[in-house]
Parts: C-alpha cells; sequence; structure tokens
C-alpha cells in the first residue's frame, strides 16, 4: 500500500487532532491579521445605526438561538448592543428560543455593566413565552398581555420605564429589529409578519447560504455572517473583541482543511493513474 | 366516527388557521393562542409518556445488563431527579421559577456547555466529510471545489491576505449564484410542503391517525 | 398630534379582510389556484384518469440496497426523521419511507430501529412498524423497544442517536425528513460505523452536509415526490402532479417578472403592479 492510499484512507481522528490543534494555537498565539469590512453584508447594519437611527430609537433584539450558537452569536449581540448603547438606543430584548433567552440577557448584562446602561431605562429583557408564532403576532396587538405583562426575572412592566413606550410591537413603536438566528424560529417571523419594520439579521455561518436571498431581495437590509461578522463589527466600532481574536484561528482552521482537500486529491490522481496504467 | 371527529377537527383548524394567516383581526390571535398553549399543556403531559417509554428501555438495559448498562443508571439518575426537582419545593413550586439559582446551575453549568460542544463537534466533522467527499472526480465536482476554496477563503483574514479582492469574491459568489441556485430549491420545497398541507386542508391527509 | 396618531395606527386591512402586504393577498390566491389543482389531480387519479406519471429516483432504490445489506450481515437498519411533529409535512412523507422500509424489515426478518423526539409521533411510528411486522406475518418478531423516544432537545437527542449506532451498529442509516445543524454529526456517525447512508431533507441548509457524507440523498422536494412513489396513494400522487403543474406557473412567471423588470424596470409594468395588486 502507497503512503498516498494509506493518506486517503487515514482514521479521521488524526484529522481531527490536527484541526484542534490548529483552532487551538491561534487563540493562545494570535497573529492579528487585518479584518476588511463587507460592504454587502456588514456595513448596511453598522450605517442604519450610526447614521439612519433617530436619537432614542427603541430596537428589539431577538436572541432566536442555543447554546450551540453562542460561539458565534454572543460576539455579535454584544458588540451591537454597545454601538446602540453609545448612539443612545433603547432595547428590548426578546427571544423566540428559550434558551435564547437566558444566554442573551446574559451577554447584554455583562456588556450593559460595562457601558454603564441602566436595566430599565436604557434596556429590558422581556424573555421568552411559550406559544411560537401565535404569540409572536398576539404581540402586535398588546405587548404587556402577550408577555404577561412581567420582564424575564418575573418584574412587573409598570416597574421598568421603558416598558411604558412598548405597548404594542407596531411601528411607530419600534424602530427596528435585529435578530440573531440559528434555525427555527427566526428571520421568517419577522419577514412574514413584521414587514413593515426594518429588519437585520445576524446569523450563524451555516445559515448564512440560506438568508442571502433575503439580503438580495431586501427583506433584511444587513446580514452578519458568524464569528467574521462579529470581528468585521468589533472593528467597525473601534473596539476589538473575542471575535477579532478567534478569527485567526477560524483562518488556520479553515486551511488546515483545504490542505487536507488538496492532499487528498493528489493522492486521489496518483492512484487513478497509476491504475489507468 | 373514531376517524372522523379527528378529521373534521384537524380540517377546521387547518382553515381556521389559513384565515388567520391572510386576515387582520386581533380576536383570531388571541383565539389561536389559547388554542396553542392548550397544544402545550397537552405536549407536557405526553413528555411524561416520553420519560416513561425512555426509562422502560433503560430499565430493560439495566435488567439484562447490555453494555454500557452503567450509562442507562445515570440517564435514569438524570432524567427523574432534575424532573422531581423541577416539580417540587425546590423547583419551580417555589415559586421563583427559572431564577433558582440550582436551575441556573443547571443551565450555565451543565446543558449550554453540553450543546456547545456537541455543535462544535461540526468543525471535526465537516473537515473528514469535505476530505473525503472533494475530490476531483468529474467536472461538476471541479467547479463544486474550486468555489468552496474562494468561499472558505474569502470568510477569513488569510484570503484576504493572499488577495486583496478574495473578500469581494466570495460575497459575490454567496449573493448570486448561491443565491440563485437557493431560490430554485426554496421553491420547490415550498410547494411540495403547501401541496402536502393542502391534503389536511381537503380532509385527505389520514396518516397522522395511525394505520388502524 | 393626530397626525401622530394616523402614524401609529395600523394599516387598514385590503378589502376589509385581508392584511395589507403584497405576499397576504398573493398567497391567498396562490393557496385558491393550488387548492383547485390539487382537488382536481387527485380526483382524475381516484378516477383512474390518466395524469403525469412520476418517475422514480435513484436514492429510493438505495433503500432497497441498503436494508438488503444490513440484512446480509445480520445488523439492524436504522431510520429517523429529527424534527418530526404530527403536524409537520415532512412527518408525514416520512411515514411512507417508515411503511416501505418497515414492510421490507419484515419481510427480511431484519430489526428496525426507529428514534424519535417528539411523543406522539412514537405511538404512530409504532402502529406503523406494528403494522408492516402484522403484513408480513410476523407479529412476534416486532420490538417495542426498538422504537424508542430519546429527548426532546436538539443535541441531546443527537448524543443519544450517535451512542446507539456506535452500540448498536447499524448496517443501513436512513436519516429522511426535516434535519437541522445535527444532520452532520448523525451522517459522519454513520460513516464512522461504515453503514450506508441514504438521506432525505427539505432543509436546504443541510442538503451540503447530507451530500458530502452520504451514500444517496434525496434533494428538498424528492423527498415529498419520493413518498408519493413509495406510497402509490392516488391522494399524494395527485398532490405531486399539482405540485409539479405549479411549479411550472411559477417559473413562467418569473421570467414574464424577470423580462419586465428589464426592459420596464422601476415598478412601472403591468406584471409588477398585477402581482402586487
Amino acid at each position: 500500500m502507497s503512503f498516498w492510499e494509506r493518506f486517503e484512507g487515514m482514521d479521521p481522528r488524526y484529522m481531527y487532532v490536527f484541526l484542534a490543534l490548529a483552532l487551538l494555537i491561534p487563540v493562545f498565539r494570535p497573529v492579528g491579521m487585518p479584518i476588511a469590512i463587507d460592504h454587502a453584508f456588514t456595513q448596511p447594519m453598522f450605517d442604519w445605526i450610526e447614521r439612519e437611527l433617530r436619537p432614542d430609537s427603541l430596537l428589539i433584539l431577538d436572541t432566536a438561538y442555543s447554546p450551540g450558537a453562542a460561539a458565534e452569536l454572543d460576539p455579535q449581540l454584544a458588540a451591537i448592543f454597545r454601538h446602540l448603547m453609545r448612539r443612545g438606543h433603547k432595547v428590548v430584548l426578546i427571544s423566540q428560543w428559550e434558551l435564547g433567552a437566558r444566554l442573551g440577557t446574559t451577554v447584554v448584562r455583562r456588556v450593559a455593566d460595562a457601558v454603564g446602561a441602566e436595566y430599565g431605562v436604557d434596556w429590558v429583557s422581556v424573555g421568552w413565552r411559550e406559544g411560537g408564532l401565535p404569540w409572536m403576532r398576539s404581540l402586535q396587538d398588546d405587548f404587556w398581555a402577550g408577555m404577561g405583562g412581567v420582564d424575564i426575572d418575573g418584574v412587573p412592566f409598570e416597574r421598568l420605564p421603558l416598558m411604558q413606550r412598548l405597548r404594542a410591537f407596531r411601528p411607530g413603536q419600534v424602530d427596528g429589529i435585529i435578530c440573531f438566528v440559528t434555525g427555527s424560529p427566526g428571520a421568517p417571523t419577522y419577514i412574514t409578519w413584521f414587514p413593515e419594520i426594518r429588519l437585520h439579521l445576524g446569523a450563524t455561518a451555516v445559515m448564512v447560504p440560506g438568508l442571502t436571498p433575503q439580503l438580495v431581495a431586501g427583506q433584511t437590509r444587513s446580514l452578519l455572517t458568524g464569528l467574521r461578522g462579529a470581528a468585521e463589527y468589533e472593528v467597525l466600532i473601534g473596539e476589538p473583541g473575542r471575535a477579532v481574536k478567534l478569527m485567526d484561528a477560524q483562518s488556520l482552521g479553515h486551511l488546515i482543511i483545504m490542505a487536507l482537500i488538496i492532499l487528498s486529491n493528489i493522492g486521489y490522481a496518483i492512484r487513478t493513474r497509476q491504475g489507468a496504467t | 366516527m373514531r376517524r372522523e371527529i379527528p378529521m373534521v377537527l384537524a380540517t377546521v383548524a387547518a382553515i381556521y388557521t389559513f384565515v388567520w394567516q391572510v386576515s387582520h383581526h386581533a380576536w383570531e390571535t388571541r383565539w389561536l393562542t389559547h388554542t396553542d398553549l392548550w397544544r402545550t399543556f397537552m405536549m407536557q403531559v405526553a413528555v411524561l409518556l416520553g420519560a416513561l417509554n425512555l426509562s422502560r428501555l433503560q430499565i430493560s438495559n439495566i435488567r439484562r445488563r447490555r453494555e454500557h448498562w452503567p450509562y442507562s443508571v445515570l440517564c435514569l439518575v438524570v432524567l427523574w431527579s432534575y424532573m422531581i426537582f423541577g416539580m417540587t419545593a425546590y423547583g419551580l413550586f417555589a415559586g421563583r421559577g427559572n431564577r433558582h439559582p440550582i436551575y441556573l446551575w443547571f443551565h450555565d453549568g451543565v446543558m449550554v456547555p453540553a450543546e456547545s460542544t456537541m455543535f462544535s463537534l461540526l468543525a471535526f466533522f465537516i473537515a473528514s466529510a469535505a476530505f473525503r467527499a472533494f475530490k476531483i472526480r468529474s467536472r461538476e465536482a471541479t467547479v463544486l471545489m474550486v468555489f468552496a476554496f474562494i468561499v472558505m477563503l474569502a470568510r477569513v483574514p488569510v484570503g484576504q491576505a493572499m488577495w486583496a479582492r478574495m473578500p469581494a469574491l466570495g460575497t459575490w459568489v454567496m449573493a448570486w449564484p448561491t443565491a440563485a441556485a437557493m431560490r430554485g430549491m426554496a421553491i420547490g420545497i415550498f410547494l411540495g410542503v403547501f401541496a402536502a398541507t393542502l391534503r389536511v386542508f381537503l380532509g385527505l391527509e389520514r396518516r397522522y391517525l395511525g394505520t388502524s | 398630534m393626530l397626525m401622530l396618531l394616523a402614524a401609529a395606527a395600523p394599516a387598514p386591512p385590503k378589502w376589509g379582510f385581508v392584511r395589507p402586504v403584497d405576499h397576504a393577498v398573493s398567497g391567498l390566491f396562490v393557496t385558491l389556484i393550488m387548492l383547485l389543482l390539487t382537488w382536481t389531480m387527485i380526483s382524475r387519479a381516484r378516477a383512474g384518469l390518466p395524469i403525469p406519471a412520476i418517475r422514480k429516483i435513484a436514492g429510493l432504490d438505495a433503500i432497497d440496497e441498503a436494508v438488503g445489506r444490513a440484512t446480509e450481515m445480520g445488523r439492524p437498519v436504522h431510520i429517523s426523521d429529527f424534527a418530526s411533529d404530527l403536524g409537520s409535512p415532512t412527518t408525514w412523507a416520512f411515514w411512507a419511507y417508515l411503511a416501505y422500509t418497515a414492510k421490507i424489515c419484515a419481510q427480511y426478518d431484519t430489526r428496525i430501529v426507529n428514534c424519535n423526539r417528539d411523543v406522539l409521533v412514537v405511538s404512530v411510528n409504532e402502529e406503523i412498524i406494528q403494522h408492516a411486522y402484522l403484513e408480513a406475518g410476523r407479529p412476534d418478531a416486532f420490538n417495542r423497544d426498538d422504537i424508542r423516544f430519546y429527548s426532546p432537545r436538539q443535541f441531546a437527542w443527537a448524543a443519544a442517536v450517535c451512542g446507539m449506532m456506535v452500540r448498536e451498529r447499524p448496517a443501513a442509516n436512513l436519516l429522511i425528513g426535516a434535519f437541522a445543524a445535527e444532520s452532520l454529526v448523525l451522517a459522519e456517525t454513520g460513516n464512522l460505523i461504515k453503514s450506508i447512508q441514504v438521506a432525505g431533507t427539505d432543509n436546504v441548509l443541510q442538503l451540503p452536509f447530507f451530500m458530502v457524507a452520504c451514500d444517496y440523498t434525496l434533494i428538498g422536494e424528492e423527498v415529498f415526490a419520493g413518498a408519493a412513489y413509495l406510497s402509490r396513494e392516488p391522494v399524494i400522487m395527485g398532490t405531486v402532479v399539482a405540485q409539479d403543474v405549479m411549479k411550472v406557473a411559477v417559473y413562467i412567471l418569473f421570467v414574464l417578472g424577470i423580462l419586465g423588470a428589464t426592459f420596464r424596470p422601476g415598478g412601472r409594468n403591468p406584471l409588477d403592479v398585477w402581482l402586487r395588486f
């Protein structure tokens, strides 16, 4: 058995070790390669928050994700929330996924403490409720009734000044939606039922091919793409954080996968040529 | 009657949901929200049946001393202790719901890392799947591989370091050829789902009633 | 003040009933046309009148091949659908595959294992498989413990299925239905244990994973067409034909729309106006 044949039949566990090393080493020894901003996917989100939104706008941030996607979407959420607070906007955090409510709140609370945003005045987390689409649509008629009148920790809305501004999930009261998605339910809820409110998305990398048609069609105005999108946003707001640090690991990970594919193809070419002769 | 009543119910529910989809009245949403809550309650009762099904399987593993049976013991302990915790004075019935520190610990310390770990396995599995599958067997396979390389390089800084226009090329691939293919497939799938749903609408779909 | 109130008030419904959004109106008409088409095709199929034939899909032969191989090796067949719930069209399609596979397994006296995340689906699946064994004249070979409920949570379910695969080493792995991020985890585990794998999903985002990791993949709507082919029921055959007629109509509209947008851009072409009502 030749080297190439053995290489092609390699136990996948060796590959996993190579990949683990490729992902780990840059975390401890980052190179700091420059990150370009995607003008179609990322830049519109920044421009919208920075220039288009009126001061003191109220935005709904939907953390429709589970812990699996947290590595990609938590940095996006943190960077966007930081930017929103810097521009003086207000945020109501909601979630279409039950685990997303707690995850999103943890991330936002950490950033809010760092930037001095006050709970109940600058941001509120209302959490998740059972009921799926009918529940989301009921918020269009009466937000307070749909949420049971309490936030994620059971605090009545009457005690949260920001909630006085949000009686119904409608244009005029809500100036925009930013949804962090990793599957279903996710973006289609807003595209179908809230088309009058401007929508922006943050998605895991694997979701991007499925959501790009919506971006091209204008149903969403921007689309942050996985960890890369988070890193770009951190660069845009001038505060490089965890996502920027992890981009080197992603670079090396992709390179390792490409190297493995090229080597396996060399082996395949040699084997087929030998077979032909 | 055993089959007719559920079928009539399903058809009425389908028609109601359809009207709700295209119309614009708050009372319809309110009514549907209530019915959805009933469904939720029923599902919670059904979960108990699921727990019993799972327990039966695990107990059978333990009794027959099948391979890896200690894991079955672990499964039973975790399943029932968490359920009992959630339904007693220490958990949800204490009135603090998901803010109880032990519940939060379960969530933050067990559920989040366990789910993240499972999701992160994808990175490893995609490496071995790509290694096996991306072979230049035909012209089409070669095109597929070239585009995969372009997108992989475009999404990371090293691609930009190699060629400054690489990110723009990746964006073009995603925004045009990929989006076009995705649309074509999505329309076909949408019509497939649509046709299947219409069978319930017309009272022609009976599989959910079982075979008897 | 009046202007502010007018801005905050919801837009009036179209024709006093339909939501004031373009897609609600067009959706209503598409549904009515599709309803008529489906009804016609089903009636024709039931009456024995000619309707266009459905071609056989290559992946369906692979199911026979996979079960045959499992029988030769004396190992079980595993068939599962991740996102199955009673109200999902993919679950109804999955039942056609389950009934077909269970029938051949019962005939060949091969064990069939089915793993679920929805408790209500477990009972229907149990009944389908039991019925297949009964029809094959082997009711005693039916094993209730092989139709399992693992967990409603995505990755807990995936971990349990992977564990089952590694322990029980099914020779055939059939993953048909709605799958999400766990698709590749299952397919690669199947690959590690050298199962012959047939997959099919209506989730376009998971198709690439199945295509690289499985032996045969049913792409998108092929899942529904395959179910019609396997069940040979006039009701399902009729809906698949109606779906194809509708697809041709949609593509004709596409071409007209593209021509309209190219030669009279900016919403001035009559087709654009007509489609938006």
